[in-house]
């Protein structure tokens, strides 16, 4: 017994030295690390800071702007064959009928609240820096603190514009809490922008480099943007207020910038130097990941529009889809039944912008469409169709109707063929080229140019409505014709804005032009209270509660406090 | 740390001190018993073991079939066994010697059952296990992996895979067992968790044990949910050196295949434009009879003291799709070494194994045979390669499914090294210590290269692409336990064990990609030669997994009083690294019991019944196979970059995702209740079990709330899922005598899988419908929903238009429009999950003789065909569609929707397989080859179904199972019959 039980505490003995050996049961990480060790250096403030910015980059593309321009007069996405129906979901954008699960309103409300939580997160570890630590100073802080609070304020502001008032945090910390009104989260975007306003820099160097980070001028206009939209966001008219700031900024009191004299100054290859630009989303050329406008290729361009271009492959084959609402019914007549939409028409037929793109080297290009025979005048190659139109060079055609039933099922009467979004066509639609597709020798180009996301014209064209809406038309028309006039050859401008024909209408024109595809067209609408009321291509007026998105299904099941908006059943407020 | 030591003293020292106490037993009068063991024919049998029952004390039968063993008392009782024998029990009494003879025997009724961290006599289970031994397998079945073989052996057990070399297989025990972490069960082979079943060979098993209640698998803690599946490798067996060789030869040919329009029907109803060729994709994606070879050779041999077991094999599979092929080569040495009279045993096991893959083809192979222009040519002279790659009809997103194949490499190199080494010590005749080491590392090595004139080239302006592509896993284990037998005053008998484990895992990887090469000859093999890393377009990425560890303290006591009631109970402590501090340990136990009536008088007498025995248990385990990193707040880079201030493009950190330090262990409970029977001398015998088991505190992404959290989902401890059924296995030896021997088994299982409750407002989602149409999703999980149910459109016929109906959300009668399909008009409908699984095997032996069938079947279950949903219907797209788009869809001119109208009842029949042999007895001919045996095996014979698409054997696994999918492998790789001529020759 004695015996055994001396050789059972040995072995107990190396049971437990093996045991305390091996019993720690941290996790140990290889591939990522701590906040804690993070910060070594000025590079590191940067890596934090950037992060929310990458994900405001990838916000202004994709779900958040179908919905800012799908859903309008604009732009639509046909039914092509077998192809975009997806179960309707683009369907239900052009007929006001979404509901509270579908992906882009549920991808859009994720990234609304991810973007203001990301944003708290780098603020509260940036403040939480000694700033000394990595060799940079107090000031260094401050500005890198103030810009994430005035880009929490635009997230807020994009939360606003989309579903109304939301729920409004301070930390990343805080208990989960029901929405706020509408006014509320409206103050709240005020107090954060007027307190980051005066704490940022200024831009001193007229046409120097913009590196996609937030300067004075930027949330000066966010600023103005709110009030330019308070009437619609909270039923309180502030458009003074925005006057006042589009005053300020364009005497050049918020830095220093000016139009640029070419229309495709602020779109083209080197727009990040364009003086008209005031915060635009830096994209990287040639690499595939690092670009702003990436989407842009795949979901406008036909599967073979590379050969057209000249050669460049983007991020692997596009799959033809969204175009510009047609202006022409199948007999080729242009649309009168409504004021709206018709946005290619609504181009004069001078505009510089108003021609096939063609790119014609070192960086230089003209036209901003797809339109017409798609064979490119220099090479000479020719997009061709792969589809029902397989073969055959194809000819993007401003009608939506299904021309290859013509003669099997229309009897080939052009008068019978219907339009709308069902009975798209590979052809159907042309297509916009805002940010310009280099050739194949210039492939290192091609996505190198930044996403304007705030430009001087929107100062101009603000200001312009504020004085339209204020009774001051003449001075508003010049305004908007200190702009246009870059669009036309010698700046001889044969349709220019007058105290006459400036209204409601053409104000939205204006706005449909310039800002073509730059996803702003509902919120545009909805100031106007056109958005619901206006009948375009395909579409006729809804109700007042899709001036709202619903919250999607999965941020109520997150968070059972927040209340359905009116119009979309379940528990409103 | 004071604590946990603390802690640890208390789990340790108590149960050794309990040891110390029980070992004060009587020492009386010893004797040495000898004999001889002969099997029925009288032949001597080598290596049967003789064991005192309730002890340790073990020797095994010398190559003259003798034996000795030393101190036994008049009481002891000797156990002789041998794997293929039914098992003798002999009470020693005066004797000094004891001649046994063995009978072989079919059902094993007497053999020991691998429980883990030690083996039980069958008869002392009390909980639900399912034994296979390795030679009752049917051979010429396996191919490249095992599990095919395993089809339909487990009652409970459902095995995916397709009839591709390089399938991967999932297993899935008793239904769906957790929602998001793994689901599958834990692999342990020799007594290592963990393991990976394809490393083996079918050749090399010596049992498969399937634990599969928890009241078994509590022992394995953590990871048991999913079931456990115990596989012991062969160990030598005393006596001359044997050597067997086995070949087998396959070929194959498929069952069945879609039914595509042909070129001049294509062109006959106009569906696209007519290029003037006839090209059958489908074939032309897969081999005609490829040839596919594998030989194995086996030595082994050895003293009592030392028995070496070696296997050596290659194989080279040819997949019937082009592209798709896999070469192996594998080693085993398997070591036991006995030394001081037995005292001390010492096992090392080896194993090195590497596939070579060939896998060029993928489900966007045939998805792309299935819908190009029939009237495409596949070679074109015009194109350097010689193929159509982008010219005559193809451009766009379409491809040359056959071009886009033959124009790359792939060269996958998948290695497993399986090792263990384990000291046992019988520290008396009652007390056992056992320390084990295991090593385990897989490894993957990839280097593909895509042709210059690859259509991805060709699009994308570059010269080829090369990549190469490296991981590894690694897995250290180390067991320390001690084991305890021994029977009190002849009625109680108690076996426990009691120890320590300590397990981690590390994992890394590493890839590279390059573009644009100025030569093509040399492959990947000159990847800094491609322009695109000077470019700055080059990939590369490296990775390692956070370190996981996982540390515990069992211990089971099984206890026996007069062979007539069994009490079983285990206890688990274990501590994971993946969970916050606060809640890494969990406790995990089971306690079942057993009654055996056959030991009874009142059933005793009854001469009909020669086995009965009731049994219940209730286990708790848990499951922790979910990602590292859920505990703790990371910064990860996000996949793009941005510049900083001074214009330099870095990449952004940011958090990684939401962080909960609340995780803790999901848990399972299970009951299991069952009975087995054997009735006339074991000529009919069988057991049934039914079960009911509930995991809560189910780990689950959940939607998070935004802000504050800055990811959409989250990690929780949510919900609970609930799986009840039951399982009957019913088999008999029908026949037994001189030339005839006919046997059957039976195996009936049933089970419904139910998700009780995911938190308010939870919800799962399937993954969306693939493009072209995307038309969204079609099964949704809620508090309350059957696993199985298929969440669609209902279907209400046709419009005068041929445009869809669908029944609303009131049932009444709307137009399929956009307005309308939206998920509050979509109803639950149809099952996925067989309501009945059947399989049925045969045995039939005349002299030399043999035949073997196995038929499976499962009864009323659903299926949705995505198969007919995207090829079934016309398109204006140019695309090829089935023929049964002029015939059972001909009257819809709609685009495809979530239509129950795709969903059929997917019942079947198949005959798994057949195998028919003959066995020569060479003794009298040679004195080098005693024995050949030479047989045909057919695997995948036939598929009776009333079934609407093509293949009814879906995947059936996992939450959202019954789908045959276009874009899986999985579902669209073809049906083959499989034929396999093999011998086996033994020296």
């Amino acid at each position: 017994m004695k015996r055994y039980s001396l050789k059972y505490f040995k072995l107990s003995g190396i049971m437990l030295s093996l045991l305390l050996g091996a019993c720690d049961l941290d996790e140990q990480h290889y591939s990522s690390v701590t906040p804690e060790t993070f910060f070594t250096s000025k590079e590191s403030t940067y890596a934090v800071l950037a992060r929310p910015f990458t994900h405001w980059r990838w916000f202004i593309g994709a779900d958040r702007w179908y919905l800012q321009e799908l859903t309008t007069d604009a732009m639509t996405c046909p039914q092509r064959a077998e192809d975009w129906y997806n179960g309707g979901e683009y369907f239900r954008l052009q007929y006001h009928t979404w509901n509270p699960d579908d992906r882009f309103v549920e991808n859009t409300y994720n990234g609304v609240g991810g973007g203001i939580a990301r944003t708290m997160s780098a603020k509260e570890d940036l403040e939480a820096l000694d700033y000394s630590t990595v060799g940079m100073t107090e000031q260094d802080k401050a500005d890198q603190v103030q810009q994430l609070e005035a880009l929490i304020a635009w997230f807020y502001m994009r939360g606003l514009d989309f579903f109304g008032g939301m729920p409004i945090y301070e930390s990343t910390q805080d208990e989960l809490r029901p929405r706020a009104s509408a006014q509320e989260t409206f103050d709240h975007i005020e107090g954060l922008l007027k307190n980051a306003i005066p704490n940022l820099k200024k831009k001193t160097q007229l046409g120097a480099f913009e590196d996609g980070y937030i300067r004075q001028a930027a949330a000066a206009t966010m600023l103005a943007q709110l009030y330019f939209n308070a009437e619609a966001y909270t039923g309180q008219n502030r458009f003074a207020e925005c006057a006042a700031i589009c005053q300020d900024i364009m005497n050049g009191e918020y830095g220093v910038y000016e139009l640029d004299n070419t229309w495709w100054g602020p779109h083209g290859f080197d727009n990040d130097r364009s003086p008209e630009i005031i915060w635009a989303a830096p994209s990287k050329g040639g690499s595939t990941t690092d670009a702003a406008w990436l989407w842009y290729w795949r979901y406008f361009y036909h599967q073979e529009s590379g050969k057209y271009f000249g050669g460049v492959s983007g991020n692997g084959a596009p799959y033809n889809g969204f175009m510009l609402s047609p202006s022409r019914k199948p007999t080729g007549q242009i649309y009168t039944e409504f004021k709206l939409g018709n946005p290619y028409e609504k181009f004069h037929d001078n505009d510089l912008r108003k021609k096939p793109f063609v790119y014609r080297g070192n960086k230089n290009y003209e036209g901003m469409f797809l339109v017409g025979t798609q064979t490119n005048p220099i090479t000479g190659e020719s997009t061709k169709g792969t589809k029902a139109y397989s073969g055959e060079i194809l000819n993007l055609v401003d009608i939506v109707a299904p021309f290859k039933e013509l003669n099997t099922k229309y009897g080939g009467d052009i008068s019978k063929l219907p339009s709308n979004i069902q009975v798209g066509e590979e052809n159907s639609g042309i297509r916009l080229v805002k940010v310009p597709q280099p050739n194949l020798a210039d492939q290192p180009l091609q996505f190198d140019p930044d996403a304007p996301v705030i430009r001087l014209a929107e100062i101009y064209y603000m200001l312009a409505e504020c004085k339209l809406r204020d009774g001051d038309t003449g001075a508003a028309a010049t305004l908007i014709n200190t702009v246009r006039e870059r669009n036309f050859a010698n700046r001889v401008d044969p349709n220019p804005a007058t105290a006459a024909n400036l209204d409601k209408y053409r104000m939205l024109d204006e706005w449909l032009i310039e800002f073509l595809g730059e996803g702003r067209r509902r919120t545009d609408l909805i100031r106007w209270e056109a958005f619901t009321q206006e009948k375009w291509w395909d579409h006729e007026p809804t109700d007042n509660t899709k001036n709202r998105f619903p919250i999607p299904y999965s941020a109520i099941s997150a968070n059972n406090l927040l209340l359905q908006n009116p119009g979309y059943g379940g528990n409103s407020k | 740390m004071k604590k946990l030591t603390k802690r640890l003293l208390h789990y340790i020292l108590i149960p050794l001190l309990l040891f110390f106490t029980l070992i004060a037993a009587a020492q009386g009068q010893t004797k040495n018993i000898s004999g001889t063991i002969t099997d029925e024919d009288g032949e001597a049998m080598i290596g049967v073991s003789v064991t005192v029952k309730g002890e340790q004390k073990t020797t095994v039968s010398d190559r003259e079939g003798n034996y000795t063993i030393s101190n036994i008392q008049p009481t002891d009782v000797l156990v002789f066994s041998l794997i293929g024998y039914q098992t003798v029990e002999e009470l020693a009494g005066e004797r000094s010697e004891m001649n046994i003879e063995l009978v072989s025997s079919f059902i094993d009724l007497g053999e020991t059952v691998v429980i883990g961290y030690g083996s039980l006599e069958k008869r002392q289970v009390t909980s639900s296990i399912t034994s296979i031994r390795g030679d009752k397998l049917t051979s010429g079945l396996g191919g490249a992996t095992i599990a095919t073989a395993l089809r339909g052996k487990v009652p409970g057990l459902m095995i995916d895979g397709t009839s591709s070399p390089n399938a991967g297989n999932s297993f899935q025990l008793r239904g769906v067992a957790s929602v998001n972490a793994g689901q599958g069960p834990l692999v342990v082979i020799d007594g290592i968790p963990g393991g990976d079943i394809r490393a083996l060979n079918q050749e090399d098993i010596e049992t498969i044990d399937v634990l599969k209640d928890a009241s078994a698998g509590a022992i394995y803690g953590t990871r048991a949910a999913g079931g456990v599946i115990l596989v012991t490798t062969k160990q030598a067996k005393v006596g001359d050196v044997k050597v067997q060789y086995s070949g087998e030869f396959s070929t194959e040919q498929i069952r069945k295949r879609p039914d595509l329009l042909s070129s001049s029907e294509y062109v006959m109803y106009g569906l696209g434009q007519d290029y003037g060729y006839d090209t059958d994709w489908y074939s032309a994606l897969t081999n005609d009879r490829p040839f596919s070879h594998r030989q194995v050779i086996n030595i082994s041999g050895g003293s009592p003291n030392a028995l070496i077991y070696t296997t050596f094999s290659t194989q080279d599979q040819k997949g019937i799709v082009i592209g798709d092929g896999r070469k192996d080569y594998s080693g085993r040495m398997n070591s036991k070494f006995s030394l001081f009279d037995n005292k001390v045993e010492i096992q090392a096991r080896a194993e090195y194994r590497q596939a070579q893959r060939d896998q060029r083809n993928g489900s966007g192979s045939f998805n792309a045979a299935m819908m190009l222009n029939p009237t495409i040519p596949i070679y074109n002279d015009a194109n350097e390669s010689g193929y159509n790659v982008r010219e005559i009809g193809i451009s766009g997103t379409s491809y040359n499914p056959v071009a886009d194949i033959m124009l790359k490499t792939y060269d996958g190199k998948d290695s497993w090294l399986l090792s263990d080494v384990s000291l046992n010590i019988n520290l008396t005749d009652n007390l056992s210590a056992k320390g084990t080491i295991g090593y385990q590392e897989s490894k993957w090595q990839l280097y593909r290269y895509t042709s210059a004139y690859h259509k991805s080239s060709v699009d994308n302006a570059r010269r080829g692409e090369g990549y190469h592509g490296f991981s590894k896993n690694n897995r250290f284990s180390a067991d320390a336990y001690l084991n305890y037998k021994k029977i009190f005053q002849e009625d109680h008998n108690i076996d426990a064990v009691a120890g320590y484990s300590y397990w981690e895992g590390n994992g890394e990887s590493f890839n590279m990609t390059n573009y644009n090469f100025t030569i093509e000859g040399v492959g990947p093999w000159n990847m800094e030669d491609g322009t695109w890393l000077s470019d700055g377009r080059a990939g590369m990425a490296s990775q390692k997994d956070p370190r996981e560890r996982l540390l515990s303290l069992f211990g089971r006591v099984n206890y026996t009083f007069k062979n007539r009631y069994i009490l079983s109970g285990s206890y688990r402590r274990e501590g994971s690294s993946k969970f916050g501090p606060n809640n890494r340990w969990g406790n995990f136990w089971a306690v079942s019991g057993g009654w055996r009536l056959i030991e009874e008088d009142f059933i005793k007498d009854l001469p009909f019944i020669s086995d009965l025995k009731l049994r219940a248990g209730y286990g708790v385990t848990g499951n922790n196979s979910f990602g590292n990193g859920y505990a703790t707040r990371m910064y990860s880079p996000d996949s793009q970059m941005y510049p900083t201030p001074t214009g330099e493009w870095i990449y952004a950190y940011g958090p990684q995702r939401n962080v909960n330090s609340n995780l803790k262990w999901e848990e399972k409970g299970e009951f299991n209740a069952g009975v087995d029977f054997g009735f006339w001398n074991n000529r009919l015998f069988g057991k049934f079990d039914i079960y009911q088991r509930r995991v809560k505190d189910l780990l689950f992404q959940t939607d998070a709330p935004t802000p504050p959290m800055t990811h959409t989902t989250i990690m929780r401890n949510v919900g609970t899922l609930q799986n009840k059924g039951w399982e009957f296995e019913l088999g008999g030896e029908i026949v037994r005598n001189k030339d005839w021997n006919y046997n059957t088994i039976a195996r009936f299982s049933h089970n419904t899988s139910k998700i009780l409750d995911l938190g308010e407002d939870g919800m799962i989602d399937m993954d969306a419908f693939p493009s072209p149409g995307n038309p969204g999703r079609a099964g949704r999980l809620l508090n309350g929903s059957t696993i199985g149910q298929f969440f669609v459109f209902k279907y209400a016929g046709l419009d005068e238009n041929g445009k869809w109906l669908i029944h609303d959300q009131n049932g009444e009668i709307v137009p399929g429009t956009s307005e309308n399909l939206i998920n509050d008009n979509k109803h639950y409908v149809g099952n996925a999950i067989p309501k009945l699984t059947v399989s049925w095997d045969h045995n039939l032996s005349y002299k030399q003789f043999d035949f073997s069938a196995s038929f499976r079947s499962y009864i009323n279950y659903d299926v949705f065909s995505q198969v007919n949903m995207y090829y079934g219907l016309r398109t204006q797209s140019q695309f090829n569609v089935l023929k049964e788009a002029f015939d059972r869809y001909a009257a819809v001119n709609d685009e495809k929707i979530l239509s129950d109208v795709f969903i059929s009842d997917a019942s079947f029949v198949a005959l798994d397989a057949v195998s028919a042999g003959y066995t020569f007895d060479l003794k009298k001919y040679t004195p080098y080859v005693s024995k050949a045996r030479l047989y045909f095996t057919s695997r995948d014979l036939f598929v009776l179904t009333a079934y609407k698409g093509i293949n009814p054997e879906v995947s059936l696994n996992g939450l959202f199972p019954g789908f045959e999918q276009i874009n899986s492998t999985a579902s669209m790789y073809p049906q083959t019959r499989r034929f396999t001529l093999g011998v086996q020759l033994t020296f």
